[in-house]
């Protein structure tokens, strides 16, 4: 069965933005046949309690993987030292953890984003014009993920807000009904 | 796996139907070719079911999923510029495997990276979202990953249906 859906929009739609400062972005890149191992170290870690932010990774031609692993800065050194110690790659190594900290996180979500077309270069069509650098990002669902360098957050929701309309009692302090605990997780 | 192993329980999984990929490399100081990929796609009308975009030393590297409906409309749209062409490769067909709710708990990031991993299922592209993880895998992988994955997750018994019966389309 296929559902034609009519968006007329004069403007994009959002359930509001949604800004987290004083994150870190923890990236290394596993080898071919590594993913198991990466799989291990996350339960590992797991056990302290410790949660993600958000996850984005990118596999290689040659089976490697590449993974950003997005965390609460106040967890940066417990998780760096715990990864390390787990992980055991030296820092010269091609496959050391790299970490770029503080970072922030924008992100929000709107009707049936995933199947409407022109939301992504929308998106990051107005971050370029303001020159905003996006650090990591994520379409994923109904959801935009942008990660951003360190006091950046704040700019692309005033900019974005001017290309996509808020609901006025939701805005970016209220919450997304839909969001429940997921992200209360610090 | 160790003896004390209990299986995570989940909400369900979903896969999509089958979809093409495109991964673009950019030079970081250089032409935005992923910036004028979505441009095209845009102008096309064509709806960009799953993206990721990261940075790795020199390179800004993106990868996008559009259903493989319009993969000759892409590949021709893609071929026209030079930028695009000399940049952008393609996977076909793949699909999108999402599980949820993650809850933002390593355990179930961990849990399915183990899976896919020892099941030698080549993970191409990974992203978390408000509830789900979300895997982009080759398309005939899919079957053998919802495989893998049963054995460190548990499935509802009365799962959210596997394959979406709505599709929805923007005009």
């Amino acid at each position: 069965m296929e559902t034609v859906a009519v968006y007329c929009e004069p403007k994009l739609r959002t359930y509001g933005f949604k800004k987290v400062t004083d994150l870190s972005l923890l990236s290394w890149t596993a080898g071919p046949n590594q993913t198991a191992a990466c799989g291990l170290m996350f339960q590992k870690l797991g056990e302290t309690g410790l949660r993600f932010r958000l996850v984005v990774a990118h596999g290689s031609e040659n089976r490697g993987i590449t993974i950003h692993l997005l965390l609460d800065r106040g967890m940066e050194a417990v998780a760096q030292g715990r990864l390390q110690g787990i992980w055991g790659r030296p820092p010269e190594s091609d496959q050391a953890i790299h970490c770029l900290s503080p970072v922030e996180m924008l992100f929000f979500h709107g009707p049936h984003y995933g199947d409407r077309y022109g939301i992504a270069d929308l998106v990051f069509g107005v971050l370029a014009h303001e020159s905003i650098p996006v650090v990591l990002s994520a379409c994923s669902a109904s959801s935009i993920y942008l990660v951003l360098p360190h006091k950046e957050a704040q700019h692309a929701v005033a900019v974005l807000s001017e290309a996509i309309e808020i609901p006025k009692e939701i805005g970016t302090r209220g919450k997304d009904p839909r969001e429940k605990t997921i992200h209360d997780c610090t | 796996m160790p003896a004390h192993f209990q299986k995570i329980q989940t909400g369900g999984v979903k896969v999509s139907d089958k979809l093409l990929r495109i991964h673009i490399a950019d030079l970081l100081q250089g032409e935005k070719s992923a910036d004028r990929l979505c441009r095209i796609l845009a102008e096309e009308k064509i709806s960009i079911v799953f993206l990721t975009m990261d940075r790795t030393g020199v390179h800004r590297r993106t990868s996008c999923c559009v259903d493989i409906a319009h993969e000759k409309r892409v590949r021709a749209l893609i071929e026209s510029e030079k930028a695009l062409r000399e940049r952008a490769c393609f996977t076909g067909a793949v699909g999108l495997l999402s599980m949820f709710p993650h809850q933002s708990q390593l355990q179930v990031l961990g849990g399915s990276l183990l899976a896919l991993g020892e099941a030698n299922l080549p993970i191409l592209d990974l992203s978390s979202s408000l509830a789900a993880l979300s895997f982009v895998l080759r398309y005939t992988d899919l079957e053998t990953a919802l495989t893998a994955l049963g054995r460190f997750f548990l499935f509802p018994a009365d799962p959210v249906q596997l394959r979406s019966s709505v599709h929805v389309r923007q005009e």
